[in-house]
């Protein structure tokens, strides 16, 4: 691939006292991917996301982001709860961009059309459901223009017609902006529709990488396939 | 107990390093005007009904029970009310207004902010280039730095005034002489020891609530556990630094 990753693991180790999490990631994300990182729960996937978003700091490696603007989209919506859906956006808008207040005000309307929240715009996060809050944070999180965007469970309790209707526009939106993007999710659906690379993480580093289609159609490390088939038998114990 | 003891005064420390951070970080000053009146709401007009009933309930039993002591041993009415406000204006209103400030006030800045803290709101202002020492923390330690001495003042009034009124109707004390007692005990050092002491309380309250906020970590539970190291420091921290400054002063 000829243009440079957007988002560039090197080596990277984490541990948290005597856990070790993470024992040298490598990872690289180029622009208009997404790459899915799929593992059982406290493998580190989170944590990986943390760590490119700069919230988390690894104990080595190296760390490049090659983007002024990182969107997060996070598991729980993450909505600041004392302002609005609108103020939600327009608050982040005044803090990372130059724009005009008409332009923020534009920016917002243009965003919350984009998840069908538009109604909603003048609530507070604890007056609409989980549902459109985790809309609401895509939204917030897209609104900056982000050229880095990460999603933790970003369909995870949206009913499935609506997950669809948001995982075909998230694809159309890492295509037209050319994002590059790193996914964690639980569900099957999710990685089917809307990543185009899986990585499979499992003690620490990645078993598995590898494209979407031949996760699901050519795979045969015994991880993935456990993951992929939903067996109970196989090297990850429940 | 010598982890446990090196673990509070490491925190207590933090606290402290909290008060710098949100000099050094500056402010936004939009952001941080909007959310300083709004503060200013939260903890002050909606901490005055818990400051009335509890200044006056103090107010009561304090003066009842010198107004008796005095009258009755030494039969000397005209010290009674300087006996009350020197005890309210030196030590009672500020160290009791102070505590029902870190119950009400600093434990609701512990669990906003641990709740911010364990739904992941704190990340997302990171991410967005907000930083969180001048977006929250800043306007709620500026403005319990304003009604803290606000409401103890006020607070100090009611004290005095229900004493007044209580020992004229049980103790049949002319309001006169007690109020002419007041002004003669009372002086400058006074007024500004009190002011000194409420604003240092205030800090503290502020500092302490807002780092244990910071530092929740878990589930929901964690904001509980959180809240109450805020109002125990916060005590603690109010009774130790009550003796030191009484000590300088008087």
């Amino acid at each position: 691939m000829s243009k440079k990753a957007l988002i560039e693991l090197k080596d990277i180790h984490l541990s948290f006292g005597d856990r070790k999490i993470l024992d040298g990631v490598n990872l690289k994300v180029y622009p208009g991917e997404i790459a899915a990182i799929l593992g059982p729960s406290g493998a580190g996937k989170s944590t990986i996301i943390k760590i490119i978003a700069g919230l988390l700091e690894p104990d080595s490696g190296e760390v490049i982001v090659r983007a002024d603007r990182i969107g997060f989209a996070f598991q729980y919506s993450a909505l600041f709860s004392s302002y609005t859906v609108k103020e939600n956006i327009q608050l982040v808008l005044e803090q990372t961009t130059n724009l005009s207040c008409k332009e923020i005000h534009a920016r917002v309307d243009e965003s919350l059309k984009m998840v069908a929240l538009s109604h909603v715009a003048n609530l507070y996060p604890n007056q609409i459901s989980g549902g459109m809050q985790k809309r609401a944070g895509i939204a917030r999180a897209l609104a900056i223009e982000p050229k880095v965007m990460l999603y933790d469970e970003p369909s995870a309790g949206l009913d499935p017609i609506v997950a669809h209707k948001l995982e075909e526009d998230l694809t159309r939106i890492n295509q037209e902006r050319g994002l590059a993007s790193v996914l964690i999710t639980h569900e099957l659906p999710t990685i089917k529709n809307l990543s185009t690379k899986v990585l499979m993480l499992f003690n620490g580093n990645f078993v598995y990488k590898g494209t979407t289609n031949d996760f699901f159609y050519n795979c045969d490390e015994p991880f993935s396939v456990q993951f992929r088939n939903r067996r109970l038998a196989g090297p990850i114990s429940v | 107990m010598k982890r446990f003891l090196e673990s509070q005064i490491t925190s207590l420390g933090k606290s402290v390093l909290i008060l710098f951070q949100v000099f050094k970080r500056g402010f936004n000053l939009k952001n941080f005007a909007s959310e300083f009146l709004k503060q200013l709401e939260i903890q002050g007009v909606k901490s005055l009904t818990v400051v009335f009933f509890s200044a006056m309930s103090i107010g009561m039993v304090v003066a009842v029970q010198f107004g008796k002591n005095i009258i009755n041993n030494f039969g000397a009415e005209d010290l009674v009310g300087g006996f009350v406000a020197i005890a309210f204006f030196r030590e009672l209103a500020p160290v009791f207004i102070a505590l029902v400030l870190a119950g009400k006030i600093g434990a609701a800045i512990t669990a906003e902010i641990g709740s911010m803290k364990v739904t992941e709101q704190i990340d997302a202002m990171m991410v967005f280039n907000m930083e969180p020492i001048q977006f929250l923390i800043a306007p709620r330690l500026f403005a319990l730095l304003l009604t803290g001495p606000v409401l103890t003042i006020y607070g100090l009034f009611i004290a005095i005034f229900s004493g007044q009124l209580f020992t004229k109707f049980i103790l049949n004390l002319n309001s006169a002489v007690f109020l002419d007692s007041v002004r003669l005990s009372l002086g400058d050092l006074d007024f500004q020891v009190l002011l000194i002491k409420s604003l240092i309380f205030s800090l503290l309250i502020g500092s302490i609530a807002s780092l244990n906020g910071l530092n929740t970590k878990g589930g929901l539970e964690a904001v509980g556990r959180q809240t109450t190291k805020t109002v125990v420091w916060s005590f603690l921290s109010i009774f130790i630094s009550n003796y030191i400054i009484t000590s300088i002063f008087f």
